[in-house]
């Protein structure tokens, strides 16, 4: 017999040849000085491997802290994933309690309960009132404690630079500590009030923030509580999120406002972005006014020195110096300069309404437009019906671009799928790694937005607000993908890696989300709780391969 | 009864067994899933499921075999369900197509000399390097004491082939530690 391979000598002392084989090896071993030291080297390795991996039994210390010299760190890192993961499925429990609890009665499917109602792609109003609740609450809530945190962050921060220059100061380190220094220096700077790009003011313990008669705000104003008052002046821009917005005072800049009940009776020089369930505009808009919500009333002692615009159930009283642009059932009561466009369900244009140009409407039928004879109307007065029911379905146009849209999303996802081949396997095994993703994506898909507007508001925080918000815009979009893959593999149960068979998974699963998306009247829901899954799951995997990638020292 | 057998469980107090068999088994059972997982988060979760899995059935172990055998066994089987669903390779144990058999080895020799007893981290740390399809194997002979027959058929391969991994982890462990070795001399 010829000496030993390295192969052989694997499974020999590993005691695993077959008996003929295991005698071969002795005798060679008898005549063979050479393989005898090789013998008992590998059976000295072999012991040793065992030890080695065997050791951690041998004592009492936990897996981690045995495995691992930085034992501590990987125990910490663990928890925040915990939280996460424990945080997102009560999450996600409690909303699916609080949808099942809020109006029992009214869940007698299939047609859509009341109480999800915003959740019907049909009921624009419903959803904006739901939106921008949404986002009170996390206003409310969740600015100040979100500063709070970046101020104590600073703080420390600061106290550490300064310990750090002292030290480095001692050890005579001058660069280093004028360094050192210099970043201390701007850190304050940035950290102190007049650092910021706009005064903030989130309501305290009494949750209401009131702007008195007497106060002037010489910048730009953030307001976030649940009652904001402004019976003062604010020379900026005044951006205010709560329950309830209430402007007497004077806003210089533009308002940009959420909120249930939105009231303006003051002047605001700017324009108005107003998003809640009732706007009512009784004051002076200097430029042009929008909003969106159920009910949008400009009322009667309004003006409006540029365009306005109406989404939800406008009521135009006022007087509106431009066009108006309504969406929705429309009263117009008062005077608009130019043109009036009205698309959607009723328009009445009552007796004293005064509108300089066109009357232009896009209804589904022509009796929907009611003109009083008294009312004046200066220029062409068209209807425009436009031809209901399944339209959406019957154009082969839009079976063509939802194929484009699946086009595109297959590549999205092929690139989603290359770069984080995590991903490919992200699944849910049962209802509860659902309910996860889905409490997860909850809290990111509405709380990004609001924590890149917090950010934002330091001025150092604005790039990262930005990447922020073009991140979650791109996970809105990639939340779907993940999804279909997981159907596509599922359905076609494809363990395969081959690029070929993660393709045809991928595009069997888009295919059927996209017509599960379309569907009519319960489209819409599987389009927001597959967005909130997917989101989810995108966001635990890429945080994994992240996790994994620093774990293994990458 | 053998003495030297582990006591077997009667059923009325099932519950309370239960609880002993976790306290006496989980360590193990978790650093076993450690090994195979190669991470911690997931091996808590694997060894909290492997418990779920081995009270759902306890009425099916066999008395006569070692009860932490029959944990290991839930332990890998559930493992190697994880790593499959986890892993990025079409079959998890596949040899690429420049690996065989019959590839020359150019590998170190036996690493006595610097596989002393205080290089035991390095050996696990080197051990968690490894591809799953290396790493399994390994533990599965040197943590589990599993018989190239038994890992074969819990790996669903053939013995063949187990033989070949697990010579492959080897000169790959002793690559990464004489990689590490000399590191640790350069510095």
């Amino acid at each position: 017999m010829e000496c030993l391979t390295e192969f052989t000598w694997s499974v020999f002392v590993d005691g695993e040849l077959t008996e003929l084989e295991s005698r071969k090896v002795e005798d060679h071993l008898k005549i063979c000085e050479n393989c005898r030291a090789m013998s008992a080297a590998f059976r000295e390795e072999n012991r040793l491997l065992i030890a080695s991996i065997q050791e951690i039994d041998m004592t009492g210390l936990s897996v981690a802290e045995v495995l691992d010299p930085s034992a501590e760190p990987v125990m910490e890192a663990a928890r925040p994933v915990d939280i996460v993961k424990w945080g997102g499925m009560l999450i996600g429990l409690s909303a699916l309690i609080r949808i099942a609890m809020s109006s029992p009665e009214q869940l007698a499917l299939p047609s859509i309960p009341v109480n999800l109602d915003w959740l019907n792609p049909s009921n624009f109003s419903g959803s904006l009132n739901w939106l921008m609740s949404t986002i009170a609450f996390f206003a409310a809530e969740g600015v100040s404690s979100m500063t709070a945190l970046a101020d104590s962050l600073s703080f420390v921060a600061l106290i550490v630079l300064i310990v750090t220059g002292i030290v480095m100061l001692l050890r005579r380190s001058v660069s280093r500590s004028a360094m050192v220094s210099a970043l201390g220096l701007i850190l304050l700077i940035v950290s102190a009030a007049p650092g910021f790009a706009m005064d903030r003011r989130v309501a305290g313990e009494n949750k209401n923030v009131t702007l008195r008669a007497n106060e002037t705000v010489d910048d730009n104003l953030f307001a976030a509580g649940d009652t904001v008052v402004i019976d003062g002046t604010v020379n900026g821009d005044l951006i205010a999120f709560a329950r309830s917005v209430t402007i007497h005072g004077t806003i210089k800049g533009n308002v940009i406002t959420g909120a249930t009940n939105i009231e303006v009776t003051g002047t605001v020089e700017g324009s108005i972005l107003a998003g809640g369930q009732n706007i009512q505009i009784d004051g002076k808009v200097g430029r042009n006014a929008v909003g969106f919500g159920q009910s949008v009333i400009i009322g009667k002692d309004a003006t409006i020195g540029g365009d306005a615009a109406g989404f939800g159930n406008p009521h135009m009283n006022g007087a509106v110096a431009h066009s108006f642009y309504a969406f929705g059932m429309t009263d117009i009561a008062g005077s608009v300069g130019r043109n009036v466009t009205f698309r959607g369900g009723n328009l009445s244009v009552l007796p004293s309404a005064r509108i300089t140009g066109d009357l232009t409407s896009y209804v589904s039928r022509a009796e929907a437009v009611h003109v009083d004879p008294s009312a004046m109307i200066g220029g062409k007065q068209s209807v425009e019906v436009t031809k209901p029911g399944p339209s959406r379905y019957s154009r082969v146009g839009f079976y063509f671009s939802e194929l484009l849209h699946v086009a595109a999303a297959f590549v999205a996802g092929i690139l989603l799928l290359l770069i984080f081949p995590k991903l490919r396997h992200a699944g849910f095994s049962d209802i509860v790694s659902v309910l996860k993703s889905g409490g997860i994506g909850f809290l990111l898909v509405f709380a990004t937005p609001i924590a890149a507007l917090c950010v934002a508001i330091t001025l150092i925080g604005i790039p990262v607000a930005l990447v922020g918000f073009v991140t979650w815009l791109v996970g809105l979009y990639l939340a779907k993908i993940v999804v279909a893959n997981f159907i596509g593999r599922t359905l076609l149960t494809s363990q395969g890696d081959g690029m070929g068979s993660v393709a045809l998974a991928l595009l069997v699963g888009l295919v059927l989300t996209f017509i599960a998306i379309n569907l009519p009247y319960i489209g819409g829901l599987i389009h927001f709780v597959l967005v909130l899954v997917g989101f989810g799951a995108l966001a635990t995997n890429v945080y994994g391969s992240f996790q994994t990638a620093r774990g293994s020292g990458i | 009864m053998s003495v030297l057998m582990e006591p077997s469980i009667p059923m009325e107090n099932s519950e309370q067994d239960f609880t002993a068999i976790y306290q006496a088994q989980h360590g193990r059972v978790l650093r076993l899933c450690r090994y195979l997982l190669n991470s911690v988060d997931a091996a808590e979760d694997a060894a909290h499921e492997v418990f779920l899995r081995a009270q759902a059935r306890i009425s099916t172990y066999d008395a006569s075999l070692p009860l932490s055998s029959w944990l290991s066994g839930i332990a890998t089987n559930y493992c190697i369900d994880v790593l499959r669903r986890r892993g990025t390779e079409r079959r998890l144990f596949d040899l690429a197509s420049s690996e065989s058999l019959d590839s020359p080895s150019n590998g170190p020799g036996p690493l006595t000399e610097i596989l002393t007893a205080e290089r035991g981290k390095d050996v696990r740390d080197a051990l968690g390097q490894l591809a799953d399809k290396y790493r399994v194997p390994l533990v599965l002979v040197y943590y589990n004491e599993m018989s190239y027959d038994e890992i074969a058929s819990a790996l669903g391969l053939s013995r063949n082939l187990v033989a070949t991994l697990i010579f492959r982890a080897k000169q790959q462990l002793r690559q990464k530690l004489q990689k590490e070795k000399y590191r640790g001399m350069s510095n």
